[in-house]
């Protein structure tokens, strides 16, 4: 972590950037969701989820540069007369949320799994692999499905409903560790055989430190970039979900949840229920894998 | 899709210069498609599945309509909705407790058994167990065979409407039902299957030839039916696609050739579509809300150990809260009427009067909630269908998000129509969406079941989910039940309906209207009890 804060701050790096358009602007567009995700209470026009604010005269209004249209809902209104805008600055709070924290749910179980796979090697490196090959061989999607089945069975609507985001974030995260896992295993093999790594067992430091001190920041690089592109990943994969209807509830919309709820007018002419959430889903996923695009690529120069 | 199907197999090969493969590819195509233009298959489209093929275990329209391809009762209705002979070609009533029903000659079931007074017979007492949904059509009657083809109904208090309540009584083969223990009605409540779950048997134009519940269900014309069709459609498909915007796909991709519940949003777009064509008209059908008006303390709420809504105060509040116009014009797109009351025009017993809806006035109705003692609202959960009725968890929403603006935070629960039925019969919910319709345009069926206090056993309350129950009102609902003139009996019911509405007992939302979307080729007359008579449907 150390170093690669270090290289971070190496003026190559920054200097890489500046003449990249595509990563500048991706990382302004990361920036400005991030913000708007972060404090959505501050930058949203509209308080949509205060149902007492709502109006159904502005059910339905179209985007405000067609007639009809007020800047008051750049974006329109939908069928209970919520902006749009302020409904998909409210979306991406939930979206960024589930996905960092799924992706964060699966470095932590995919980076311990592959350092002590890596590190021990035998009977250890066997199970947690095959494991691993096991998990692989069913789409993250079924996983996901499937965590999201038990645990409404189990525990009925009514408490899948109050969790659902938790949920998300436990199914989406257990579904991602197997990257993870097989990367910093190998990057573990690789320093585990050198000779600082053997230098540090000489002098008897415990193996818990060995991991965390010696090994794990020089696993790390390979790691930081995969975890952007799984980030894209996990953005899709929770929208998926929540489209299909075993997401997010529609009591606190994701950006996937609006476009299913928006889905229901897109043959009825209110195109802009599903559109604009989509755009903003869209626009979002190409600049995370841009930018994750770009990451690797600085990174591995130096 | 075959044409392009030929054009890209033809290019390809084309391509390989295999003339001789493509135009047997062509050939092969054509064959088919004139093989295909012979028989008519007719592909319906709906939000949802019957429950069952059992004619007895299900009072829901669309399960009602699907098994009228089916099977038969002994009375229909004609194209004027008045009553017309079925399998019973006369009908008399020589004494004023006894109806008397000459049965139509040489009639046979699918399975080729000839349909005798004993299959009424049996059929009768059949729908009178508990298990069937149609025991309040048929309580109390004694049928009797008095020959083969003659059967006399008794009845333990004059009856006019027999005949009409026997529209809803489909007619089972006994020996049919004996040899595969169908003697009862399935019990859709323990979810328990029996043979009737998935077979047939009846005396209809169509046979089923295969169902798959909740995907496909296949009906065929069954060549031994004694009556004729307007049309001569030789298949019959029916198809559950329960998300709007893709049942709607479907039809205008020419994967469907009629939809009998489009959503409100898509109908100004579908009558523009040059392939579709639309037919609407008022249904028989109201939406309202009704409440827990028993128990002490609200189950699902947070009231602290009260129900609120036994004070008529609350439930004038949230009917206040309601603004229906902006329902009708936003969610239904003004295909629907608001009202006032829970019984629609057309109905014996309907006063125009009653509709008259309060203005939506929100300090009215916080000043009423903080009289009540909930001065900052409480909360509780709605119980709503997803798949029942038009745009109905839409509705939900509204409510949803206008009670919200007198305090009243709801929690939406809505379930599909497999769920939320059996829940609110057990009266299981503290608030619940309910779409009625009288089967036979009399008012009286709607007071005698949501009414009158719960006696499963008479046949009275069973749809009273509200578990309400006052038992003045339920003497003078009996009084006009069993008033015989017919001018009078109207007016002791409108004076019921009156109180209904007074005492805020359901909370009515809008009379609906029922839209069919068909392709061109397709006409089929749109009944307001949204029933498609599959004998009335033409295909070109």
């Amino acid at each position: 972590m150390i170093s690669l804060t270090w290289r971070l701050g190496q003026s190559d790096v920054l200097h890489d950037l500046t003449h990249r358009p595509v990563a500048l602007v991706s990382l302004t567009i990361l920036l400005v969701y991030g913000v708007s995700a972060a404090i959505p209470g501050l930058v949203a026009p509209h308080a949509v989820f205060d149902l007492a604010t709502l109006d159904f005269a502005d059910a339905f209004r179209p985007p405000a540069w067609l007639p009809g249209g007020t800047w008051a809902f750049p974006f329109g209104a939908d069928d209970q007369g919520r902006d749009i805008l302020s409904a998909i600055i409210y979306g991406l709070h939930i979206s960024l949320f589930v996905s960092v924290a799924s992706v964060l749910m699966s470095l932590a179980i995919g980076m311990t799994a592959g350092l002590l796979a890596g590190y021990f090697g035998g009977l250890i490196d066997a199970v947690i692999m095959r494991a691993a090959d096991v998990q692989l061989t069913f789409p993250a999607m079924l996983i996901a499905i499937l965590i999201d089945g038990v645990i409404r069975a189990a525990f009925g609507d009514a408490v899948h409903e109050q969790f659902a985001v938790w949920i998300m974030i436990f199914a989406i995260g257990l579904s991602g560790w197997v990257q993870y896992a097989r990367t910093v295993r190998s990057a573990t093999m690789v320093e585990a055989g050198k000779d600082y790594v053997q230098a540090a067992r000489l002098i008897g430091q415990p193996t818990r430190v060995i991991l965390t001190r010696h090994i794990l920041p020089n696993v790390v690089t390979p790691v930081f970039v995969l975890g952007t592109v799984q980030l894209a990943v996990a953005i899709i994969l929770e929208a998926t979900l929540s489209f299909v209807g075993i997401g997010i509830p529609p009591s606190e919309p994701s950006l996937g949840t609006l476009i299913r709820i928006g889905n229901g007018f897109l043959l009825s002419g209110e195109w802009w229920l599903a559109i604009f959430p989509g755009l903003a889903l869209v626009i979002l996923v190409v600049a995370v894998n841009q930018f994750g695009d770009w990451l690797g690529g600085a990174l591995n120069q130096i | 899709m075959k044409g392009k199907c030929i054009k890209v197999f033809c290019f390809f090969f084309l391509k390989k210069k295999a003339l001789l493969v493509c135009f047997l590819c062509v050939a092969v195509g054509l064959a088919l498609h004139t093989g295909s233009a012979a028989a008519k298959t007719l592909r319906i489209g709906a939000q949802a599945d019957a429950g069952t093929m059992d004619p007895q275990a299900q009072n829901i329209q669309t399960t009602i309509t699907l098994l009228s391809m089916i099977y038969e009762p002994l009375v229909t209705r004609d194209k004027s909705l008045a009553k017309a002979p079925m399998l019973a070609e006369s009908w008399s009533q020589p004494s004023p407790n006894i109806w008397r029903f000459k049965l139509r000659p040489n009639v046979m079931f699918q399975d080729g058994a000839k349909l005798t007074a004993a299959d009424v017979v049996f059929t009768i007492k059949r729908a009178q167990n508990p298990t069937s949904q149609f025991a309040s059509f048929v309580g109390g009657l004694e049928p009797k065979a008095i020959d083969d083809l003659t059967v006399d109904i008794v009845t333990k208090r004059p009856d006019s409407l027999l005949p009409d309540k026997l529209i809803y009584i489909p007619i089972m083969n006994q020996a049919w039902a004996q040899q595969h223990d169908a003697l009862v009605p399935q019990d859709l409540k323990t979810n328990k299957e029996s043979f009737t779950t998935l077979h047939a048997n009846g005396t209809g134009p169509y046979m089923l030839t295969s169902r798959a519940p909740d995907s496909k269900t296949v009906l065929t014309r069954f060549p031994g039916y004694w009556g004729k069709t307007d049309g001569d459609i030789t298949e019959v498909d029916f198809t559950p696609i329960a998300s709007d915007p893709t049942r709607i796909a479907a039809l205008l991709s020419g994967q469907l050739d009629l939809v009998i519940d489009v959503p409100s949003q898509d109908v100004a777009r579908l009558a523009e579509s040059p392939d579709i064509k639309i037919a609407k008209t008022n249904e028989f059908r109201t939406i309202f809300f009704g409440f827990d008006l028993k128990s002490d303390k609200l189950k699902y709420a947070d009231a602290g150990n009260k129900n609120p809504f036994k004070d008529i105060r609350v439930r004038e509040a949230i009917d206040m809260a309601i603004d229906r116009n902006a329902i009708v014009r936003t969610v239904m797109r003004g295909l629907a009427s608001p009202t006032g009351q829970i019984l629609a025009p057309n109905n014996v017993g309907y006063d125009a009067a009653l509709d008259a809806t309060p203005a939506r006035n929100v300090a009215e109705a916080k000043r009423l909630l903080a009289e009540a003692g909930y001065p900052d609202g409480f909360g509780f959960t709605m119980d709503c269908p997803n798949d029942r009725y038009i745009n109905d968890e839409q509705v939900c929403k509204t409510m949803v998000t206008m009670l919200s603006q007198i305090g009243i935070k709801v929690t939406l629960d809505s379930l599909p129509r497999a769920k939320f039925f059996p829940k609110v019969w057990e009266r299981d919910t503290s608030m619940f969406m309910m779409g009625f319709n009288s089967p036979y345009f009399d008012g009286m069926y709607a007071l005698e079941t949501m009414l009158m206090t719960r006696d499963d056993a008479k046949n009275e309350g069973i749809y009273n989910y509200e578990n309400f129950s006052d038992p003045s009102l339920d003497v003078q609902i009996r009084a006009a039940r069993d008033e015989l003139d017919p001018a009078k009996r109207a007016e002791m019911m409108k004076a019921l309906y009156k109180i209904v509405k007074d005492l805020h007992l359901y909370i009515p939302l809008y009379n609906q209207q029922v839209v069919y979307a068909m392709r061109k080729n397709v006409e089929t007359p749109v009944r307001p009890d949204n029933w498609l008579e599959i004998r009335w449907v033409t295909m070109n």
